[in-house]
């Protein structure tokens, strides 16, 4: 294939020009991502990088989105570009409530350091130790906290980034109130590294609540679990409402049910109060956890895989439809519930034809609920034959192609999976 | 860097008064207070884009054209956009200002000289009313007003449709009192001059309750148009001249309060302080006479009127553009009517916003106060309330007029009346 | 209507009608100007479409002559966002103004563009939800200029700005397409490119519809307000309570020149004699809400505040609210002219960027209030010229530069909520690389490649200087 040679050809340019060390061969979890990581220890460097692959025709991935989408991806790219050397705190005021940071750093070391000011990024994904801020910006990803915090692009306020003919461009700012100029935090955001490198990248943080307690309650039938979502939602600002099929509730040690679990945080009065209100409201089954319990389901809750499974996606509907798609889909699934998403899977591997017809059922009755899916994981023998993200309608799509061709009109930066093929 | 030119403000035209325009900040807070702006939501109808033709004319940077003169004929002088400003904009003032303006600089085409030359040669004068109403008067008697209207041409038609059934309108015999406490407060209710003719049970049902409330009522020897409907059409000379009278009748009488059944009048003589600022000679007694006026559930309320008996109605409430953006009174009225055993307020949507009556507006400018009146109908109808209460025989004249015409069963009453009827029974 | 020919306006006439054509020069001359009246030029012509085919239609005629458009809401900018800059024609949206539909289950409200912001929280307030972002010209101003403009308000601190809240659009593009754009999901499919219009400053076409998100009405609120005798101990108190962990539904400083303004206008009992005043809006659960407002009661005591008042009940609430909502017009009572600017700096810079304005205001003999949103950083220094007096307009813009550029200095930004349009056009280099720019152009054109929609607005033309900002027109009213 020509990306191999062109990878091992840039291998051989890069290590005299910037040192052998910045190159490396993917590790086990890289291999389906990328077929050369490199490792820049500036962000010139990358420009350089992309230069050299433009000229070359190479294609090349941040890492993070890349292995992303490893579990749908139908070949690596030729290099892949990780952060871990650029991993610094650039600025971060407290009193400010905003922090700058390079891209490789990932969600867990900057939480880490932002509690000793009682402050988090309040965002999820699953297995955040992992998770860069680069990767979490471009693979929009999110957790069970989507319902009260918002997503990475509520929080965003400022990036910077590599685009194309290796050029340094920067969008919003350290301010977290700015209108200046266009949301280019926007345009990055989900965009799984198609349109170019993020480098850094300003969030707002937020408070870390006193208190966080976590609620279980059993239900026999998905449709009265959604019931006390959508009651309890209403009723409270709870800090998340996630519904977990029999199985997965069975993975942490629950009872093979339909399980809700229910955050919600506050100073003690809060919690005392909004505890109460959820017995008055749901009744006596189920259980409200202690502190350290309560943090530790959070974390199983927070952390399922689904790159492992053999067939998985994530679902998009208007909130109040969600029960309606995942019953019709007959899978076992975790829900956002208030916020309209949810994971799904089949823990089988399919066979092709089947794979393909599953895929398309599901999208249909996303569709029936005015939302999409999107594959999240796919087992090698299957995936060949699956379209992995839904379609967006003709007009918007054409806006993306000419979007992607503006920002990367030499097609290098990570092509062929996103959206329609971008 | 280049010093780019300056052009310096001036006025070389009077327009209006020329500093008060630039209270006016331009924010365009006002825009969706303004009824002819919700109607036709173009800039040009809404008090900024006025101001700003003001403006533009006094500076001369337009010229005065049928579209200036269109735009600030359509405006209401309802003062919705003064209660929504922040700057304090003098709205009322610059419009009173621009209308004289026109009217001393534009010919009017025929039709509408005649129009506004019939409001301003009768409306003022009762007696000139009265006889023009009175072949009226027996076809109403005779039942024949449905027969009528269908030979008149519709501009007639649409002024016959505002009146009331003129049959009963005969005058109401004063009442007597029981005799008010030596120091109870005067107070004068200017009995107005279309009111007198066409809604005159309001002056008296006011005069009754007041009395009832133990004031001491007290009647002007002669009683001149308050001049609102002259200032709102441009012809301030002889709303100077009708301003004038009334200082001086409103002076002798030695009232402690003045009022108007009619809101427009009261915001008028309110005014009049402001209006004969620049004669010597009248205004010390003018702003006076201005600072005495007051409204009817005011002043029932300062006295502790109460119901003598339940009515049990559902009651909305309109409030009368003068009254609410002119004299700020809104809640008194509300609080009197919840004060009525059985009586259950229901609010209905944009109570503030005008009713398309304002003074003669609905004579000269058929087609927006049309409009407006079906939005205020929609919203009242919206409620399903026996009645609805106002305190302006204008609205009155103008919403019943639109509820007949929809055949609700709601019933337009002015508020003086209405607390008759939930007093006697009667309006009477 | 030098560009406008004949054939075109018979073909506008047959899709609007003449009743929502205006193209008299009297009629247009109310139009030459929004909030920013600094600068002024008239449309050659104004539409005023009903519905998205009409717009789409009209903009379609439009683009097969090559001529330029300006899109407008209800007029109410503060940057000269719909000041017409080698536009003639004008598309105004106030005439589409249905809420098209309110869905509770899902906490979604469809409105079309021309709906006035606060109708949309009166549609839906009776079922205890409401639109968060809340600017100050919200009882006018619309949805479609929000969008366009990216708006604030007061509660964006807790709540967030307008591209938080909208999760689907209905555009119409510069050559009449009409697209969707995003839907009622929270995720999107694709690349974001609801994110990318808001904010674009009608540059990106015009927005015909939207889907919002609706929030629910905390339990309960808890508005103070606290006097304190400097704008310094003021701001220490900011500090304080952010860094407490509380995080304020707003938090508001109005300084002592907009506190009596302000008071004058309203009689609200705002203390006259106080260097600042703070209001603080807390909410969330009644259970935690009172211990919290002491905590804040006390920290701004430990401040220097001289007076901590608790609003009693919604109506004292809601008068406090109006006072300061509408505090930039009571403004118009100090000065026949003003020129308010919007810059932003980190939070903590809040005391030495009010120091520079202070010392702006005595270099340049002018007056200049401050009014802000304290916890965001976001500022609203109040300019107060008179037009009437030789130099005095000059003098102002001068020292509203003057403050942008230490805002910038200081790590922050030219605007937080008002936009750039023309006004600030001139320091966007200051903020932005030319590669920067450059980029921005590029997504500008993937909407509008040739430049038809609000040219002249938000990015600079290539070729002009860094410190251009000259004064383009500068007519006062």
């Amino acid at each position: 294939m020509a990306d191999e040679t062109h990878s091992s050809e840039l291998a051989k340019r890069i290590g005299p020009q910037l040192g052998a060390d910045r190159m490396r061969n993917p590790t086990a979890l890289e291999a389906n991502a990328a077929r050369v990581i490199f490792e820049p220890a500036s962000v010139d460097e990358i420009c350089e990088v992309v230069r050299m692959c433009e000229t070359d025709r190479i294609t090349l991935a941040p890492i993070g989105a890349a292995r992303t989408l490893s579990q749908i991806r139908r070949s690596p790219v030729a290099v892949g570009i990780s952060l871990k050397r650029l991993s610094r705190i650039v600025a971060y005021e407290p009193d400010d409530m905003t922090v700058v940071a390079e891209a490789g750093l990932t969600v867990s070391d900057f939480n880490a350091i932002a509690a000793a000011s009682r402050q988090r990024l309040p965002v999820d994904p699953p297995n955040p130790q992992v998770t860069t801020l680069g990767s979490l910006i471009g693979a929009s990803h999110a957790g069970p906290l989507r319902l009260s915090e918002g997503t990475a692009r509520d929080l965003l306020i400022g990036i910077r980034f590599v685009g194309h003919g290796g050029r340094v461009i920067h969008g919003g700012g350290r301010v977290v109130k700015n209108v200046a100029g266009y949301d280019l935090m926007k345009v990055m955001g989900g965009a799984f590294g198609t349109l170019g490198i993020i480098t850094e990248a300003t969030f707002k943080v937020r408070p870390i609540p006193p208190q966080y307690r976590l609620a279980i309650l059993p239900y026999e039938r998905a449709a009265d679990a959604f019931g006390a979502a959508s009651a309890l939602n209403f009723a409270l600002p709870m800090s998340h409402v996630e519904i977990l099929s029999p199985s997965l509730g069975a993975r942490l040690d629950a009872p093979n049910k339909f399980l809700l679990m229910t955050g919600f945080s506050g100073t003690s009065l809060e919690i005392g109060y909004q505890a109460e209100k959820i017995r008055e409201l749901l009744g006596d089954a189920g259980e409200i956890l202690d502190v350290q319990p309560s943090r530790e389901r959070y974390e199983m809750l927070r952390d399922f895989d689904w790159t492992a499974m053999p067939l998985a996606a994530q679902i998009a509907t208007r909130p109040a439809g969600l029960e309606r798609a995942l019953n019709a889909c007959g899978v076992e699934f975790r829900a956002h519930a208030g916020s309209g998403v949810a994971q799904m899977f089949v823990g089988t591997t399919p066979t092709t034809s089947d794979a393909r017809k599953i895929v398309a059922r599901w999208r249909e009755i996303a569709h029936a609920e005015r939302g999409h899916l999107r594959v999240l994981a796919a087992a090698d023998v299957v995936r060949n034959d699956l379209e992995m993200f839904d379609q967006p309608n003709e007009g918007a799509l054409r806006l993306m192609r000419r979007l992607k061709s503006t920002f990367d009109p030499a097609s290098i930066f990570n092509p062929a999976c996103f959206v329609a093929g971008i | 860097m280049d010093e780019a030119p300056i052009t310096q403000s001036m006025p070389v035209q009077d327009v209006c008064d020329y500093d008060l325009l630039f209270d006016c900040v331009h924010c365009g807070l006002c825009v969706e207070a303004c009824p002819t702006y919700i109607a036709t939501r173009r800039e040009m109808d809404s008090p900024r884009g006025r101001i700003y033709l003001m403006k533009s004319l006094a500076e001369g940077k337009l010229q005065l054209d049928d579209d200036s003169v269109r735009h600030l004929d359509l405006c209401l002088g309802c003062r919705g956009c003064e209660t929504a400003c922040p700057s304090g904009v003098h709205y009322g003032q610059l419009i009173e200002g621009a209308r004289a303006f026109v009217e001393r600089n534009y010919r009017r085409r025929f039709f509408d000289r005649f129009r506004r030359s019939a409001v301003s040669a009768v409306f003022p004068y009762p007696l000139r009313m009265r006889a023009l109403l009175a072949p009226l008067v027996i076809v109403d008697r005779l039942g024949l007003r449905p027969a009528l209207r269908t030979i008149l041409p519709r501009a007639l038609r649409d002024w016959i449709d505002l009146l009331p059934r003129l049959a009963g309108a005969r005058p109401l015999a004063p009442e007597a009192h029981a005799a008010p406490a030596a120091d109870a407060p005067r107070v004068v209710v200017h009995h107005g001059c279309v009111a007198q003719v066409l809604a005159n049970s309001e002056n008296l049902n006011s005069e009754r309750l007041l009395a009832a409330a133990g004031y001491r009522v007290v009647h002007l020897e002669n009683t001149a148009c308050c001049g609102a409907l002259d200032l709102h059409s441009g012809n301030a000379a002889r709303a100077l001249d009708f301003a004038r009278a009334n200082v001086s009748a409103l002076k002798r009488s030695g009232a402690d309060a003045i009022l108007s059944a009619a809101s427009g009048c009261s915001v008028a003589i309110a005014e009049y302080g402001q209006l004969l600022k620049n004669e010597p000679a009248i205004a010390d007694d003018a702003r006076a006479v201005a600072s005495k006026v007051k409204d009817l559930s005011s002043l029932l309320l300062a006295a502790g009127w109460t119901a003598p008996r339940e009515f049990r109605c559902t009651v909305t409430y309109h409030d009368a553009c003068h009254l609410a953006h002119g004299l700020g009174v809104r809640e008194a009225p509300r609080r009197l009517l919840a004060s009525i055993p059985g009586v259950k307020i229901i609010e209905m949507v944009e109570s503030d916003l005008c009713c398309g009556s304002a003074g003669s507006y609905n004579l000269t400018e058929p087609e927006m106060a049309r409009e407006l009146g079906r939005r205020k109908t929609d919203n009242i109808v919206a409620t399903g309330a026996d009645y609805v209460v106002l305190a302006n025989p204008g609205c009155e004249f103008q919403i019943a007029a639109e509820l007949r015409r929809r055949k609700s069963k709601t019933t337009a009453i002015h508020l003086a009346d209405f607390l008759a009827l939930a007093s006697n029974g009667d309006v009477r | 209507m030098n560009s406008l020919d004949p054939p075109l306006l018979d073909e506008l006439r047959a899709i609007l009608g003449i009743e929502a054509i205006v193209s008299r020069a009297t009629e247009l001359k109310v139009y030459e100007c929004d909030g920013w009246t600094v600068e002024k030029s008239s449309p050659d012509i104004l539409l005023m479409p009903r519905s998205t085919a009409e717009l789409s239609a009209v903009m379609a005629a439009l683009d097969r002559r090559a001529i330029a458009y300006v899109p407008r809401g209800a007029g109410t900018g503060l940057s000269g966002g719909c000041l017409p800059l080698n536009a003639p024609a004008m598309i105004c949206t106030s005439k589409m103004n249905r809420i098209v539909e309110i869905d509770y289950d899902n906490r979604r409200v469809e409105v079309e563009s021309g709906v006035v912001n606060l109708h949309v929280t009166n549609a839906v307030k009776a079922r205890g939800y409401f639109y968060a972002p809340d600017p100050s010209s919200q009882v006018a101003c619309t949805i479609g200029g929000n969008i366009a403009e990216n708006s604030g308000g007061p509660h964006t601190l807790k709540y967030g700005v307008t591209t938080n809240h909208v999760l689907g659009l209905e555009v119409v593009l510069p050559d009449g397409e009409i697209v969707e754009l995003g839907g009622p999901t929270e995720e999107r499919c694709g690349y974001d490119l609801v994110g990318a219009v808001v904010g674009a400053e009608g540059t990106t076409g015009i927005v015909t519809r939207a889907t919002l998100r609706l929030m629910r009405e905390p339990e309960n609120h808890r508005t103070l307000l606290a006097s304190f005798p400097d704008v310094d101990s003021a701001t220490r108190a900011v500090s304080l309570i952010i860094a407490s962990g509380i995080l304020p539904g707003a938090l508001e400083m109005m300084d002592q020149l907009i506190t009596r303004a302000v008071e004058d206008a309203f009689h609200v009992g705002l203390p006259a004699d106080a260097g600042a005043v703070l209001i603080i809006e807390l909410d969330g659960l009644e259970a935690g809400l009172t211990a919290s407002a002491d905590a804040v009661a006390t920290m701004a005591q430990s401040c220097g505040a001289s007076a901590v008042k608790l609003a009693r009940d919604e109506a004292e609430r809601a008068l406090l609210w109006k006072a300061r909502k509408r505090a930039f017009g009571a403004v118009g009572r100090l000065a026949p002219n003003y020129a308010t600017q919007d810059g932003v700096v980190p939070r903590t810079c809040l005391p030495q960027i009010l120091r520079v304005i202070s010392e702006v205001s005595r270099r340049y003999d002018l007056r200049i209030g401050n009014v802000f949103h304290a916890g965001d950083g976001n500022l609203h220094p109040i300019i107060l010229y008179d037009e009437r007096v030789p130099g005095q307009v000059r003098r102002a813009i001068d020292a509203g530069r003057d403050i942008l550029k230490a805002c910038i200095e200081m790590g922050g930004s030219l605007t937080g909520e008002h936009g750039i349009g023309v006004e600030k056009i001139g320091e966007m280099p200051l903020l932005f690389s030319p590669d920067d720019l450059r980029v921005m152009t590029e997504l500008r054109h993937v909407f509008d490649p040739k430049g038809r929609s609000n040219p002249g607005k938000v990015i600079p033309e290539p070729g002009a200087c860094v410190e251009v900002a000259a004064p383009r027109r500068q007519v006062p009213i």
